[in-house]
């Protein structure tokens, strides 16, 4: 297999007019893991793809598939599928007719069509008009085109959005067995949920700009905090702090940020400072996510809720 | 290249637009043919040629209403450019086929046979239904070797105003302003500067090089050779600036 990443964004920037979509983005997808691509809407996923897979040009940086710019690749559908948020479809062409465009455009023969239609379980609306689909349909259907070329590498854009259970559940199944045979995804959305359980690795973006890279799990282990009770709780916090610590008070507990439970458990053996507890809580993808891509007050941030309603306005 | 031209021949025939334009084009000449023989004509010595059509000069002036056809050509052409972004198929098309220069030359080329089955079924039209109304009423129509003829080259202004639909749809990208921006050129603007500036009506695209194949050209115009060089001359330029429009274009 190339030692090449499949996918590669160098100091991607992206502007319009003045509006910066992408600043400064950097990271690569590997062969055999699927990627989640997170960040909040707007923030600057779809623009990242649309770049790397060639239908926007950079303004500055580069982007690579498999090694080169998309738009250099031979039979590229072959090689890279992908289903992008902004791809439409010809509301009076039939699922089928649509696809066959597809294969003949990407010079891949129509011998295909059947096939990912009976995988993507839409052999049955085959005939149907693209205009009566539902969301849900169009996202199997855009899936549909994307492994029509076999390829080794997919990148889809929010692929999630309007399946029914059973068709996430699918998806994901279908995501890890791909990756397992050495293939590569880049997967986007702004709900962490869905991509958590199928994600190897994340990147999330906020307003154009890298805010983390790594392993999913490290995104709930960062930030992750310490839960202390003890007896000896008053002695216990200055000895902490003193460690660097942030500790506050948590329901007749220490919670203990900044430092791991190890050098926590140590602390309080070396001073002799009975525990009754000393556990490790992880953060929540929720949690993780809003601290990495927390609204900025402004004028496009969205209205702070009141923390309580006073009594008098209560009905 | 060929592959493309059959993907963009069969993104056509999979969508019901391309017939229903024919069918208006070949009714709309149909109803203004029968308009024309079932009307009375007076005195007017044209219009008494056109409802009797004794001559061969005389069917080949009545076989100009299939012009008309090349008018729902152009509408088709834009539209095979402009609904790549109207529906958002522009991006799947460009992931399958980058190279966009290939892409607008595939629709350039697959306008042509669209655009000629339009014409030439359109310049058929009249003559089949003078063919029709002229039996009902027990007399032949005159034929001879230059009916033909006038068909193939309404075919060939058809042909011409499909392939420059693609190329302004292509650059406009817009649909509405698209069809709206030509039909205004091509029914006023070439119309009216023509009136009013003669010497300038053989160099417009469609009035001018076009309409120097039409039976009812003027002696304003160019010759038929010159015409058809003027009209390559369109096509290539269509084709660079959709192709530079394209290539410079997020989609």
């Amino acid at each position: 297999m190339d030692d090449r990443p499949a996918l590669e964004i160098r100091s991607l920037t992206k502007r319009y007019g003045d509006t910066v979509a992408v600043q400064d983005l950097s990271f690569a997808v590997p062969h055999g893991s699927v990627t989640g691509f997170l960040g909040p809407n707007g923030a600057g996923k779809t623009t990242t793809m649309r770049v790397l897979l060639g239908l926007a040009a950079p303004t500055q940086g580069e982007t690579f598939v498999l090694g080169s710019p998309y738009v250099a690749l031979e039979r590229p559908l072959g090689r890279v599928g992908a289903s992008l948020e902004l791809t439409g479809f010809h509301p009076g062409r039939t699922a089928r007719n649509h696809l066959r465009v597809v294969a003949i455009q990407g010079g891949l023969g129509t011998g295909g069509v059947d096939r990912v239609l009976e995988a993507t379980g839409m052999t049955t609306f085959a005939s149907g008009r693209v205009g009566k689909f539902s969301l849900g349909m169009k996202q199997r259907l855009a899936l549909s085109a994307a492994l029509l070329g076999e390829p080794e590498v997919l990148v889809l854009d929010e692929p999630a959005n309007g399946l029914d259970p059973a068709g996430v559940a699918w998806l994901r199944s279908f995501l890890r067995a791909f990756a397992a045979k050495g293939g590569a995804v880049l997967i986007s959305s702004h709900i962490l949920a869905e991509v958590a359980e199928v994600a190897d690795r994340v990147v999330v973006i906020d307003r154009g700009c890298m805010v983390h890279e790594g392993p999913t799990g490290d995104l709930t282990a960062e930030g992750s905090v310490v839960i202390v009770r003890s007896p000896d709780a008053a002695r216990l916090r200055p000895v902490l702090e003193a460690e660097g610590a942030t500790v506050t008070d948590a329901e007749g507990a220490l919670e203990v940020s900044g430092l791991p439970i190890e050098r926590v458990g140590e602390l309080a053996a070396r001073d002799g400072l009975i525990l009754h507890e000393l556990r490790a809580r992880a953060n929540t993808l929720e949690q993780a996510f809003f601290s990495l891509t927390e609204p900025q007050a402004g004028p496009g941030a969205p209205p702070e809720l009141p923390e309580a309603i006073p009594r008098s306005d209560l009905p | 290249m060929i592959t493309l031209v059959r993907a963009e021949l069969l993104k056509l025939r999979t969508t019901r637009l391309w017939i229903v334009l024919l069918g208006v084009s070949v009714a709309v000449v149909a109803l203004i043919v029968v308009a024309v023989l079932a009307s009375t004509p007076g005195r007017d010595p044209e219009a008494r040629a056109l409802h009797d059509l004794t001559t061969v000069a005389d069917v080949r002036t009545l076989l100009a209403i299939g012009g008309l056809s090349a008018t729902l050509a152009l509408v088709l052409g834009v539209t095979m450019a402009t609904s790549e972004y109207r529906y958002g198929t522009a991006g799947i098309t460009y992931l399958a086929t980058p190279r966009r220069p290939r892409v607008v030359t595939a629709k350039l080329f697959a306008a042509v046979p669209i655009g000629a089955l339009f014409g030439l079924v359109g310049g058929s039209v009249p003559v089949l239904v003078a063919l029709a109304w002229f039996a009902a009423k027990g007399r032949s129509v005159p034929l001879d070797g230059t009916v033909p003829l006038e068909i193939l080259q309404i075919g060939l202004q058809s042909l011409f105003a499909a392939v420059m639909g693609v190329a302004v749809g292509a650059v406009l990208r817009n649909q509405v302003a698209a069809i709206v921006g030509l039909l205004v050129w091509v029914l006023v603007v070439e119309s009216i500067v023509s009136g009013l500036i003669p010497v300038t009506a053989k160099w417009f695209p469609f009035g001018g090089a076009a309409g120097a194949f039409s039976s009812q050209a003027s002696d304003r115009l160019f010759g038929r050779p010159e015409a058809g060089v003027l009209m390559a001359a369109y096509v290539v330029l269509g084709w660079a600036a959709a192709v530079w429009f394209e290539r410079h274009r997020d989609v």
